[in-house]
């Protein structure tokens, strides 16, 4: 049996595959990034892999250097000192003597020259990671798959087919120009989608798409591949491209992703809280394809833009509204999350399941089972 | 007794002056001026006796009056932060406010073209030329945050 479970991390990804090739035997686990949420301690991904009793774990991937994808990663490692097999990485190309220092030293750089906790916070933490990673797990067991669609293998995941199907080869030299050059951009930097990772998983006559932050062109790129190679792609359960941001998750790409059976209901997992993905235009994209929408948290159009920064007791009525003109409005931080915590399983004799910690209705979608 | 609202009889700024200077005669001749706090709205409990030559405050209603006055902070008309992400039309910031770090998106535009990320801003309030508007300067860093960790940092960088 395959378990993905997709947790409420706010406006980010945090994956847990658990695996069982048969009843007799133990489940496997893998990780694919973290994210923290403001109002937590500890990483809900680490909490999660307690509940479900995880001793070992086959393999961490982390799809892109953006935080909302690599907060509490460090803590996870900690935690699994020497029980984690495999590390996936997007390119970095660790091996090049060098490189993995030339890149810390850029985070190292933004740490000691700013005052703010959350650049200090973030930076320190990623040369935590390489440094966690180098040390525990080794540059041996260190991968940096790429391509359209790429074969691995960890530990223990026999019975079940998984590739990479991100990021597209040509993408990783302007990163590694990045690395190269110093450029501070690195940290925070939009085009760095253009290295995620994605990943499909094939159980039982089943695809199951993690597109990662992967972009449109991206996708577009890896529609081309498929188009030559004449091979079919997409999920019939799909976690949707950066958070169901509008241009990533675009009807082509959407089109792609998905299982091309017009006949099949599909669902699409959406992890964002809702200020700036998912955008509302994605849904007429998903009802269109009878992809029907899971939100581990909650949409614009579901409420999140409720609370707005202009709240703020301690400045003028005066500042407040101007401030309101130019900012975001759709700040908010207390909000009740639509799906919560959302498990997707697939059963040995095909047949699918999705629970989810709330089980809101939604207007975009029916009642599962469909 | 009357309970009557001293803005009830005079509306205007001048005339609450007036109606006070008039209170402050009254007190003076009774002794007990010093107790008496001149607010716009402040209700009065006047003797409907001696409504020009008594007016009484009840003890209640000066402690309350006081907490108001304790508890009131003044507002400010600018907010500090440091920028985290840019691109062409928006800045992500981490702005403190009411003593909370809290992440908003500025337009690249208040900018101008001196943005870097890890900068530190103060966005305020202009009322110089005639109309508000937003303006940013820069801020003072404040050394010793950041300070804090980077011996840690460089352990770590060194054994990569």
């Amino acid at each position: 049996m395959l378990k993905i479970h997709f947790l409420n991390v706010g406006h980010g990804d945090s994956i847990i595959i658990e695996y069982q090739r048969d009843k007799d035997q133990n489940s496997i686990f893998g990780v694919i990034d973290s994210n923290v949420p403001v109002d937590s301690t500890t990483p809900p991904t680490l909490d999660k892999l307690k509940k479900l009793g995880a001793e070992n774990l086959s393999f961490i991937a982390l799809t892109h250097p953006h935080k909302d994808h690599y907060t509490g990663l460090s803590a996870i490692l900690k935690e699994y000192q020497g029980r984690v097999d495999r590390f996936y990485s997007f390119p970095i190309n660790a091996y090049v003597p060098g490189r993995l220092k030339k890149l810390a030293q850029i985070y190292q750089k933004i740490h000691d020259e700013t005052d703010s906790s959350t650049l200090k916070k973030g930076a320190f933490e990623f040369v935590e990671i390489l440094h966690l990673i180098k040390k525990h797990i080794g540059e041996n067991r260190w991968e940096e798959p790429n391509g359209c669609d790429n074969k691995i293998a960890p530990e223990g995941f026999l019975g079940l087919d998984m590739y990479v199907s991100l990021p597209l080869s040509k993408n990783k030299g302007p990163y590694f120009e990045m690395i190269e050059s110093g450029n501070p951009h690195i940290m925070f930097h939009h085009d760095l989608n253009k290295i995620s990772m994605a990943f499909c998983i094939k159980y039982h006559g089943h695809e199951i798409v993690l597109a990662g932050d992967g972009t449109h062109s991206c996708w577009m790129g890896h529609k081309d591949h498929f188009k030559r190679m004449g091979s079919p792609f997409g999920g019939i359960v799909t976690k949707l491209p950066h958070h169901g941001s509008k241009h990533d998750c675009s009807q082509r790409v959407i089109n792609h992703i998905f299982s091309k059976q017009e006949d099949t209901k599909k669902v699409g997992i959406i992890s964002a809280d809702g200020l700036s993905h998912p955008h509302p235009e994605i849904f007429k994209n998903l009802t269109e394809n009878n992809i029907h929408p899971f939100c581990t948290n909650l949409s614009k159009k579901c409420g999140a833009n409720l609370m707005q920064f202009n709240t703020e007791p301690d400045l003028t009525p005066q500042f407040n509204h101007q401030l309101n003109l130019v900012t975001d409005p759709a700040y908010k931080e207390k909000h009740q999350p639509c799906q919560g915590d959302i498990c997707v399983s697939f059963e040995d004799n095909g047949s699918i399941n999705v629970e989810s910690q709330y089980n809101n209705l939604c207007p975009y979608r029916e009642a599962f089972p469909f | 007794m009357l309970a009557v609202s001293v803005t009830q009889f005079y509306s205007a700024d001048q005339r609450v002056r007036s109606a006070t200077e008039d209170m402050k005669t009254s007190f003076e001749i009774k002794g007990n001026y010093s107790s008496f706090l001149p607010l716009r709205n402040q209700h009065t409990e006047i003797s409907e006796d001696y409504q020009h030559s008594h007016v009484i405050i009840s003890e209640s209603d000066r402690i309350a009056q006081k907490k108001t006055i304790g508890v009131s902070k003044p507002r400010k008309n600018q907010v500090s932060g440091t920028v985290l992400e840019m691109d062409k039309v928006t800045v992500k910031c981490e702005v403190c406010s009411n003593n909370q770090n809290r992440i908003i998106n500025l337009p690249t535009a208040l900018f101008k073209d001196h943005v870097t990320i890890g900068m530190p801003f103060t966005v305020f309030l202009d009322e110089t030329s005639g109309y508000r508007r937003l303006l940013v300067k820069d801020r003072a860093i404040n050394e010793e945050i950041r300070q804090k960790g980077n011996d840690e940092m460089a352990a770590l960088v060194n054994e990569l």
